[in-house]
């Protein structure tokens, strides 16, 4: 058998089942869209939330004549956390430098004053771990409770309403997938029993004229998988684009291309077999 | 030199108390003209199912060409087959291709670079070449079963099996079927058919005759 009969046989294939070959490449498009496009910007917020996070820290102010104890204590304590990457004594001296640093425009400012206007404190960067549980809003509170701290501020907000989007997004994207597959698997290996079913005949006979039906059935599995094939092209040309602009990576979308194209192929298999 | 096909105490059992065929022996020569006639469930078909090895006996051996079927590889099997040109009960037509796609798929199939040639010599051979467009499902049954054995035959095979050919034809296409399965004959192809239409059997006086009964060989002339 010649690879050309192959060629023509999966030409034959295509012209006889198009209009089952345009709804599923329709399906597939539509598949691909939506799951690609929430996986991007489940990407896109976990960048967002990365860069966010990189900035963020909490600060816990003492009053001027704070225990020099209670400070080392709550540092101390605070250190070893799993949550916390890094603790920093901040004296009210390192604290000028610190605003002037922050805030060159307004530098000018401090001149006015003698000593350092800014309270000691205590500087907590928190790990990704700090996100769930609200355990920062937690040690908001209990860093407050402290006789000797006069106040408590943070600015992990933004982190954590990405954070609380990101988490919701990957549950109904979760909840999506999962329910779109239970209606997707019995649809595509319909649509697939129905396109061998036009075959069969081939399939049998090719065997009784004293040839391997081996070939025909990688015909098949390729012609069923083409679709999904050029789909998939097309989807990722469009979130190349996309993840280039948004600088995420496009690594996810490959995966979920794969998942779909082994998908396809176990379903051609299973056709096959049956 | 080896039988062209031969069944050595051959029993084919589908189930525990039913015997397709029991305890059958014969040969067949190269260049034979073979009719298995009786009544439908004898095991005619049965029988020529074993030759192209699409079931395998329960006791005994199937050999074509020497080869006993049951031990080849499948790939031999494919081998043997090769040489066998086929029209089977149900015809196995593609209904949804034309008369010249059926024609040409055993010549595709092949490798051969001349499916043109082949196919409209074998469409001129059995008078088709006017319904070489239409669908093989428009054909009328005789039309049909001119193509099947078209198809059997383009490979130039030197064993053809036939299965029930004549059922549902008119005697005009029975008269022409066995005048053309008479002169494959005549060329050294060996013939095998399964029939129960008694009234064929005297058009080919050379033909040995089988006839099967519950599964086993009554008579032979």
């Amino acid at each position: 058998m010649k690879v050309k009969f192959y060629f023509e046989e999966l030409a034959y294939i295509f012209k006889k089942s198009i209009s089952d070959f345009v709804f599923l490449s329709v399906v597939y498009f539509l598949t691909l869209l939506i799951f690609s496009s929430l996986i991007q910007f489940y990407a896109y917020l976990s960048r967002l939330q990365g860069e966010s996070f990189k900035v963020s820290f909490m600060k816990v102010f003492f009053e001027d004549d704070a225990d020099p104890k209670v400070i080392e204590a709550i540092r101390a304590y605070t250190e070893p956390l799993p949550v916390v990457d890094k603790v920093v004594y901040v004296s009210k001296e390192m604290a000028k430098v610190e605003f002037a640093e922050r805030f060159p425009k307004y530098s000018g400012l401090l001149s006015i004053f003698q000593e350092s206007p800014f309270p000691q404190n205590i500087e907590i960067r928190f790990n990704r771990k700090a996100l769930g549980n609200d355990l920062i809003e937690k040690l908001t509170e209990f860093y407050s409770r402290f006789p000797a701290v006069s106040n408590v501020q943070h600015n992990y907000s933004s982190a954590l309403k990405i954070y609380k989007l990101r988490k919701s997004l990957f549950l109904i994207g979760l909840w999506l997938f999962v329910t779109f597959l239970i209606f997707y698997i019995p649809l595509n290996l319909s649509f697939m029993r129905s396109i061998f079913n036009r075959e069969r005949k081939l399939f049998d006979l090719v065997e009784y004229l004293g040839y391997e039906k081996k070939g025909l059935e990688i015909t098949f599995v390729v012609a069923s998988s083409m679709p999904l094939v050029i789909v998939s092209l097309f989807i990722l040309v469009v979130f190349n684009l996309v993840s280039e602009v948004l600088h995420i990576p496009l690594f996810p979308i490959y995966l979920i291309l794969l998942f779909f194209l082994l998908l396809q192929v176990i379903f051609s298999i299973d056709v096959l077999e049956k | 030199m080896a039988d062209k096909v031969e069944f050595e105490n051959v029993s084919v059992k589908f189930n525990e108390r039913w015997y397709a065929l029991n305890n059958v022996s014969f040969s067949v020569k190269k260049g034979d003209f073979v009719f298995f006639v009786g009544p439908t469930g004898a095991g005619k078909t049965t029988i020529l199912r074993l030759i192209y090895g699409d079931i395998f006996p329960s006791e005994g051996e199937v050999r074509v060409d020497g080869f006993p079927l049951k031990k080849i590889s499948k790939s031999k099997l494919l081998e043997l087959r090769r040489g066998m040109g086929i029209v089977f009960q149900d015809l196995m037509l593609l209904d949804d291709r034309t008369v010249f796609e059926n024609l040409a798929l055993p010549v595709r199939l092949k490798g051969d670079e001349d499916v043109m040639r082949k196919v409209v010599l074998a469409l001129k051979e059995v008078g088709l070449t006017h319904k070489s467009n239409d669908l093989a499902s428009s054909l009328s049954r005789g039309e049909q079963q001119r193509l099947a054995l078209a198809r059997a035959m383009i490979n130039e095979p030197d064993l053809l099996l036939a299965d029930e050919p004549f059922s549902n034809l008119h005697m005009n296409d029975i008269d022409w079927l066995i005048e053309k399965m008479k002169a494959y004959n005549e060329l050294g192809v060996t013939i095998l058919l399964s029939t129960h239409n008694m009234e064929v059997l005297a058009k080919v006086p050379k033909a040995r005759i089988f006839r099967i009964e519950e599964g086993r060989i009554k008579i032979e002339s």
